[in-house]
């Protein structure tokens, strides 16, 4: 029998818990059968290992893509979240016909946001004897900006364009493009197919017959791309990126792999590290990453952002400023981007990566305004220089912080 | 698993997730990262043991029980490593007597894990002290003694910030 007490504390509890909604049900889902897959590969690849049976799995075929039972590569350690470059880059040559791969470049969502949601976006040129091509591969969850819209509308619709249904797998869609469009669409031939899974995952690839990745200025090189529509489709299907879209991370992980602790301890060493008469105030915690205002020098405050990205990279050459990369003593790299905003926002900040060995990268942006949407310079350059940057970005304190 | 198996997992799963969010939101005391980590949690684990859990004669209990679990041994692992909340959570609704949920979800927060499932088991999810003994893996008199302690806590935590409660 319960009291008015614990029927109060009952009801109270019933409100609360239904004030909760889950911002995307779907994606939470879809996170959880992804941890359940990793959770299964990881217990069948300790499985494996532990019968000393290791040497078999080279030998079995991976089953297709739409086949249902959903197997990973067999390994004994449990890989950080989300696929690695090298790993989207394997797939992703995989797929193409054998040629020389050059120019291959690749990003993926550092610190994603609300508005971006995790996205790879890899692009390579390759010559397969009969002339140079471009592709570019994007993986994302819907809605992400790398993909150019869904449906007929990852190209421009001037050529003919069909959408199927693949049973239990998605829609596919195949694109072709062949009148070029505007100043930028100077390529004869733009080919693109896209592949829209039923959990929310987007696989997009476009192929041309130009010299310069899709999307580049380039002229024709060779009459037709190298993959037909039906290969290009069935590129999207091969089983290669089964382990890829399986560790393919969801919105909600990263973000709570962003944890205020770890952000706070972040911001720890930042301070720590700061050079002397430097001093740092009104630390604002936002969703991913940590703000504060440095003084120093002359003028007035300079903003520091710092975030600490779980998963992603960038490719230096793919950053539209002035940048220069770097290794770390003891093998970590680095990356410094100096440069102007182009829209005039911001005026001039520094931007840092470090990516060390263990996988474990620290975000800085620094600005020469005391807010990141101010819209003129509170001091003449940022509190730290370039090189106090570097300094900071390198020390082996940051490898103190706790593990996502 | 199976194609056919995973498909009804999905559909279970995208059935149980709001309810599996709520009542993870009570155990981490309105904070809704951890919340979603402890569904995505559970519906790992559940992915892995579907055919064990599909059996079940109440696989929704089934779920909720691997969620209070993933919780308890969360707080186990976090435990030496956790900084107090320095803020209130903010992810609740201003719609109806928001004052009261923070207040409750505070006073959750100061309670030990355990007595907090305690309270969400019985309270929230109307299981019975055997139903929650065998979820906690507590005797029956243990989950009433828990129980009988958490809500003399929540009372005295609560204390006169909420007098339609302590009053009664």
């Amino acid at each position: 029998m319960s009291s008015p007490y614990q029927d109060r504390v009952a009801q109270v509890l019933r409100e609360t818990a239904e004030s909760f909604s889950p911002d995307d049900v779907t994606a939470l889902v879809q996170a959880g059968a992804v941890r359940g897959r990793r959770r299964q590969r990881r217990r069948r690849a300790a499985a494996v290992t532990g019968a000393g049976a290791l040497v078999l799995a080279g030998t079995t075929a991976l089953p297709g893509l739409i086949d249902g039972e959903r197997h990973g590569q067999a390994t004994t350690h449990s890989a950080p979240i989300g696929p690695t470059r090298a790993q989207v880059l394997a797939a992703f040559e995989h797929i193409l016909p054998r040629g020389t791969v050059s120019q291959v470049r690749s990003t993926a969502s550092l610190t994603p946001t609300t508005d971006t949601p995790p996205f790879v976006l890899s692009s390579l040129i390759l010559d397969d004897g009969s002339g140079q091509a471009g592709f570019t591969l994007a993986i994302a969850w819907v809605g992400a900006p790398a993909t150019r819209g869904s449906g007929c509308a990852i190209l421009p619709p001037d050529g003919p364009c069909t959408v199927s249904g693949i049973p239990g797998l998605g829609t596919l869609t195949l694109v072709q493009d062949s009148s070029g469009h505007d100043d930028h669409w100077v390529t004869s031939k733009l080919w693109g197919a896209q592949l829209q899974l039923a959990n929310g995952e987007q696989l997009t690839l476009t192929e041309n017959n130009g010299s310069a990745a899709p999307g580049a200025f380039s002229g024709p090189t060779r009459n037709d791309p190298p993959l037909s529509m039906a290969a290009l489709g069935q590129a999207l299907k091969d089983p290669v990126w089964r382990p890829v879209l399986a560790e393919f991370p969801t919105q909600a992980e990263l973000r709570q792999a962003q944890s205020p602790a770890r952000l706070r301890a972040g911001l720890t060493v930042l301070n720590r590290l700061l050079p002397k008469g430097v001093t740092a105030s009104d630390p604002t915690f936002t969703d991913g990453n940590v703000q504060e205002l440095l003084s120093g020098g002359s003028g007035g405050p300079g903003l520091i952002d710092l975030r600490l990205p779980v998963w992603g990279w960038t490719d230096g050459e793919t950053w539209p400023m002035v940048g220069s990369k770097g290794t770390f003593k003891g093998g970590q790299d680095y990356l410094v981007r100096m440069g102007a905003s182009t829209s005039n926002i911001r005026e001039y900040y520094y931007d840092i990566d470090g990516s060390w060995t263990s996988g474990r990268q620290v975000e800085i942006t620094e600005y020469d305004t005391r807010s990141a949407t101010a819209k003129a310079p509170d001091r003449t350059d940022p509190v730290l220089t370039p090189a106090e940057l570097r300094t900071v970005i390198a020390s082996p304190l940051w490898e103190t912080l706790p593990n996502p | 698993m199976r194609s056919v198996d995973e498909g009804e997992y999905l559909e279970f799963a995208a059935r149980r997730a709001a309810a599996l969010y709520r009542s993870a939101c009570l155990l981490s005391g309105g904070d809704t990262h951890l919340a979603e980590d402890l569904v995505q949690e559970t519906l790992g684990r559940m992915y892995v043991h579907w055919h064990k859990a599909a059996a079940a004669d109440n696989p929704a209990g089934y779920a909720h029980t691997v969620l209070v679990r993933a919780f308890l041994s969360h707080r186990r692992k976090r435990s030496s490593t956790e900084t107090p909340r320095e803020e209130l959570p903010d992810a609740v609704t201003a719609e109806g007597d928001a004052t009261v949920r923070i207040v409750l979800l505070d006073a959750l927060g100061q309670l030990t894990p355990r007595d907090r499932a305690v309270l969400v088991l019985r309270y929230w999810e109307d299981r019975s002290v055997e139903e929650t003994a065998q979820a906690l893996r507590l005797s029956p008199g243990a989950v009433r003694t828990r129980c009988s302690r958490a809500l003399e806590r929540l009372r005295g935590v609560l204390g006169d910030s909420l007098p339609e409660l302590s009053r009664l």
